[in-house]
């Protein structure tokens, strides 16, 4: 009879005993190393449930990183390999219109939809993390995990975000949450934050693109960095958006008030080369000039 | 005493599945109640669009198409606005818009056609639902407000109930509100298709 006993206490204790630290100390670690083997599908779904399950009092760190890690997933997803599925067909057409039988075609936008709201669990989340200040992080967190300072991570939600909105074009979105990053005013400032937060290859372009668009209209000159940032890893990543891609191409030729020009040889920035192509120095350091004397 | 154990596990099983969410208590963390929603208006480019959940929809059709056609109803208005709508060549194509809407957790759920939609109610009702249909087709600066039908069938976890979508996952109730969903669909213009999607307000 005792064989009995032991499955019976852990299935109670699986089905009615909130998640303890050590648990979803687990559940973050291998949901951590999924995200980082691009299995996003598993590392949501493991996540979701983790969430899903009762909570321990005390976890508010543990969960404000499980959504992080949810937000990192699904970034990952819009803007490298999307998992859940669209309603349409890759042509267009919502698939039960066709009587053809046709796979639904990944969904970008139900990525980032599925992200924002998870963005918007971690900004609530972090108020309690705030509180919960001076918990013992060794416990709760994986040694991954362990050194990401909450500010650092809320950082990195927050850039999330704004290429998730950027890419839906909800422009007020946008700017809101710019309206809360100073960091993102300066080119090489925007640069260190992405790059201490580790923001995916795939978000880098629409962050830059928000960014420009925010600065297009008042400040030119400092909307051309960005532009050209934009376009640079843009081509890197391969996942920019084929109207953002033409309308920065159209502004730097055209749109703008000023020519931009190398200061070397004058030559004019081409929004398909990122170095001169003369003398090969860095488009991100032409110059502003009025169009009118361009050649 | 074998038996005692049968009972003892069937009432763990009991006890298990009780303190899983259900409808009336669902857990805090995953009602999605408190996340913000999109704006259920966005004028992009030159294409204005709104979108609205009406709970009264039955007094529009004179049947609550939820309940009795399993299609979610929302109003949307889709119109040119602001300089050069006059010359801009916009229009909806019912064969390549592929409206779909898409809730807060990314579920997704496509448009059906309004003759589908009228085959699942009465005549009278069909004739309703087919007749305040979003009109397709060139676009210009007086759109009207028409109604896409987005289809809940293919979803057999799914039920509506206040403005908010329920979805069963592994025998867990999510809440999804249809302020943070989405409504997307493509709009034709100058030959070319460009994706559009707009909240939805009620």
């Amino acid at each position: 009879m005792r064989h009995y006993l032991i499955p019976l206490l852990l299935l109670s204790a699986a089905c009615s005993a909130p998640r303890d630290h050590a648990e979803m100390r687990v559940d973050l670690e291998h949901a951590q190393e999924l995200v980082a083997k691009r299995e996003l599908a598993n590392a949501a779904k493991l996540l979701e449930r983790s969430l899903e399950s009762p909570a321990d009092a005390g976890a508010e760190l543990q969960r404000f990183h499980a959504a992080v890690l949810l937000v990192r997933a699904h970034v990952s997803a819009a803007f490298g390999a999307p998992f859940l599925p669209s309603a349409r067909t890759p042509t267009g057409a919502a698939w039960n219109l066709d009587a053809e039988e046709v796979a639904p075609a990944p969904s970008q936008v139900a990525h980032c939809v599925a992200a924002l709201c998870w963005v918007d669990r971690a900004r609530r989340w972090y108020v309690d993390v705030r509180a919960a200040d001076g918990a013992d992080r060794e416990d709760l967190l994986p040694a991954a995990l362990d050194g990401v300072a909450p500010r650092d991570a809320l950082a990195y939600v927050q850039l999330a975000a704004l290429a998730c909105h950027a890419r839906l074009r909800f422009e007020d979105r946008v700017e809101e949450i710019l309206a809360g990053m100073d960091a993102l005013g300066e080119l090489d400032r925007c640069d260190a934050l992405l790059a201490s937060t580790r923001v995916e290859d795939g978000l880098r372009p629409w962050i830059y693109y928000g960014v420009f668009e925010h600065w297009a209209p008042g400040d030119e000159p400092r909307a051309f960095k960005f532009a050209v940032r934009a376009l640079e890893t843009a081509a890197q990543a391969g996942t920019f958006g084929s109207r953002e891609h033409e309308r920065l191409a159209r502004w730097i030729q055209h749109d703008s008030r000023f020519a931009f020009r190398c200061p070397t040889c004058e030559t004019l920035a081409d929004p398909v080369l990122f170095s001169c192509s003369v003398c090969r120095r860095p488009t991100l350091e032409f110059e502003p000039g009025p169009r009118e004397s361009a050649k | 005493m074998s038996r005692m154990f049968l009972v003892a596990a069937v009432g763990l099983c009991a006890a298990c599945k009780s303190s899983f969410p259900s409808d009336s208590d669902p857990t805090p963390h995953l009602t999605f109640a408190d996340t913000r929603g999109f704006p259920a208006q966005k004028l992009d480019g030159l294409v204005y669009g709104a979108a609205r959940w009406d709970e009264r929809h039955d007094e529009v059709f004179g049947v609550d198409l939820v309940r009795t056609a399993d299609v979610l109803p929302i109003a949307m208005t889709v119109q040119l606005r602001g300089a050069g709508q006059d010359e801009a060549r916009a229009w909806l194509n019912p064969e390549r818009m592929g409206a779909e809407l898409v809730l807060a957790d990314g579920t997704t759920l496509p448009a059906l056609p309004a003759r589908a939609v009228a085959a699942r109610v009465a005549e009278r009702h069909g004739e309703r639902v087919e007749r305040r249909a979003l009109a397709t087709g060139l676009l210009s600066s007086r759109g009207e407000e028409g109604w896409l039908y987005f289809d809940l069938a293919g979803h057999d976890e799914l039920d509506v109930d206040d403005a908010c979508v329920e979805r069963s996952v592994d025998g867990r109730t999510r809440r999804l509100l249809l302020d943070q969903s989405l409504v997307t669909f493509d709009v034709t213009l100058d030959g070319r298709e460009q994706p559009f999607c707009v909240g939805i307000g009620r």
